[in-house]
């Protein structure tokens, strides 16, 4: 009997020992090539850290003038000398799917050689704004849910092969080669091909930078339904309406319980606090303070990446500026019909009637909003 | 503060340019190991990432170089029949591994499907949890699973002795603990 890690390292040692003799890497020659792609992508790349806030926030552009967040620091709010805003998108409905990407160590007693670089999307949520800019209506896809992802071609040119998984593997997949884009692409075309819905625009955001752009915001008010006491997580919450600073709130979103074996009601939670931040996004009394909005433009500059139309400042001004009037109670969440695969994989399978409903409303550009439908407030706890 | 990625970039590139060689090499052998480590260094720095260490960028780019490996052979048209194949008995000698055959570890590597050979080398050179693995591969914790117990199997038989996971039996339990949750 022999341990394979023995073996493995034994032979690992070997080589690197002999490697160690022969030359290094062309250090220079790899910055070039790297500082070359990061140049290709740079332009979506800024523009997305400005867009991800506007995806989040919608509203709050209004306030900043400036779409460069980092002009904004340095000049006066501009909002009221500056012609109005376009939205380029007017008359049509405009669907964002918003991926929430949890890049941090794994739950859990194991001991971890290191933290997983790995993509991995833990939240999908398709935003759907209507063509009069009166609702917007968030369906979220449980991580889960079982569905066939295509063949997702890379920027690379490359082909990852498609087979049927669950829909956080679309995104792992497409991220294969470590492009956020390439990982978003792959899940929005999951997406587009799952629902029968085009997808207009996709923007990424890491959980971890959540808990900064919730204490720009000032924190975001949610409904806790029952006492938390988690202490591992770092939570210890009673029950009701509360406002959450940022890690708090992190917290609160990611936490896992026994009781909640199919995750619904983390998914549940990790809702509350997405529709909460945009409701706070879109206070006015945020949209008028000029350094506010700076600080949440400079919390969400440290996020991530869009498709390159969502990463143009002036085509987002033009949607959020369009926003403007949306009434609170026409801001909709719900999860789209689900249930377990009950076969043991653990797996979630959409119900098909139900699911093909709503999102043939939506493609119609319908309200799934139901009658009577308020959004948890200070009176609802 | 975090340090600018260029230093970080050069210190791999240079001082752990043979630990990443040989890395790449007990993945994809010899000849094509100069090819991963180089991609996946650049691939890592090209986006905008925030690494706290040089050694938190290291473990970036064995990731990389991982999937990448994985990747590429998925990509190979001949190869794919393989790579589908869960069962590696049936898996042929790795003809494009240029590898030391008189090097008994080595042939052994040569001997499973790509995939079956990354879920080893990750495992237990890397000494990833079942579930990271999978994660890193874009598989399922149980197909990890099958992949190194027959990829186990086979490279003992290959060494003429019984391969065994003594430090297995830990992450096992919290895996299973995990799935039930």
């Amino acid at each position: 009997m022999s341990d394979i890690r023995d073996a493995l390292h034994g032979r690992h040692h070997e080589l690197a020992a002999t490697q160690e003799a022969h030359r290094a890497y062309d250090s220079s020659t790899l910055a070039a090539s790297a500082r070359r792609r990061r140049r290709v992508r740079g332009g979506v790349a800024s523009a997305g850290a400005v867009t991800t806030m506007a995806v989040l926030g919608l509203g709050m552009w209004l306030a900043l003038g400036p779409a460069d967040p980092t002009a904004a620091v340095d000049s006066p709010p501009a909002a009221a000398s500056s012609p109005e805003p376009v939205d380029a998108a007017a008359g049509s409905p405009v669907t964002i799917v918003f991926i929430g990407a949890d890049n941090r160590v794994a739950e859990g007693g194991e001991t971890l050689t290191g933290e997983s670089a790995d993509m991995r999307a833990d939240t999908t949520v398709v935003m759907h704004i209507s063509a009069d800019r009166g609702r917007i209506e968030m369906i979220s896809l449980p991580r889960d849910s079982r569905v066939q992802v295509p063949d997702c071609t890379l920027r690379d040119g490359s082909v990852v092969e498609g087979s049927t998984g669950r829909l956080g593997v679309a995104f792992t997949r497409g991220g294969i080669e470590g492009d956020v884009d390439d990982a978003a692409t792959c899940l929005q075309d999951t997406v587009r091909d799952a629902l029968g819905l085009e997808i207009d625009h996709y923007a990424v955001i890491e959980f971890a930078d959540f808990s900064g752009l919730v204490d720009a915001l000032g924190g975001v008010p949610l409904c806790v339904p029952e006492d938390v006491h988690a202490p591992e997580a770092g939570l210890d919450l009673t029950a009701g309406y509360q406002v959450l600073d940022g890690e708090t709130a992190l917290a609160w979103a990611r936490v896992r319980s026994s009781e909640d074996p199919d995750d619904s009601m983390r998914i549940a939670r990790q809702q509350d606090l997405f529709a909460s931040m945009v409701a706070t996004a879109v206070d006015p009394d945020l949209l008028a303070d000029p350094s506010r909005s700076t600080a949440v433009a400079e919390a969400v500059s440290a996020s991530l990446a869009t498709d390159a139309l969502l990463g143009d400042p002036a085509y987002v001004r033009g949607l959020a500026w369009s926003l403007k009037d949306l009434d609170p109670a026409h801001l909709y969440q719900t999860t789209i019909p689900w249930e377990d695969a009950s076969d043991g994989s653990g797996d979630v399978v959409w119900k098909d009637a139900e699911a093909r409903a709503m999102f043939d409303a939506i493609a119609a550009d319908e309200s799934i909003i139901p009658a009577g439908y308020a959004r948890a407030s200070l009176e609802g706890c | 503060m975090t340090p600018a990625w260029e230093p970080m970039l050069h210190d791999l590139a240079t001082r752990r340019a043979g630990h990443l060689r040989a890395f790449a090499t007990m993945l994809a052998g010899a000849s094509d190991a100069d090819d991963l480590v180089q991609d996946a260094l650049i691939a890592t720095f090209s986006r905008h990432r925030r690494f706290e260490s040089v050694a938190h960028a290291e473990r970036y780019v064995r990731r990389a170089i991982a999937t990448r490996y994985v990747d590429r052979v998925r990509k190979a048209a001949s190869e794919r029949r393989r790579t589908r194949a869960t069962a590696p008995r049936e898996a042929i000698a790795d003809s494009t591994a240029q590898v030391d055959n008189r090097d008994a570890i080595d042939g052994a590597l040569a001997l499973l499907a790509p995939r079956v050979r990354a879920c080893i080398v990750l495992r237990y050179l890397e000494d990833l949890s079942v579930h990271e693995t999978a994660h890193a591969l874009g598989l399922s914790d149980g197909a990890v699973k099958r992949y190194c117990s027959d990829g186990l199997a086979l490279m003992g038989a290959h060494l003429g002795t019984t391969l065994t996971d003594h430090a297995g039996d830990t992450s096992l339990v919290s895996v299973t603990a995990r799935s039930a949750r």
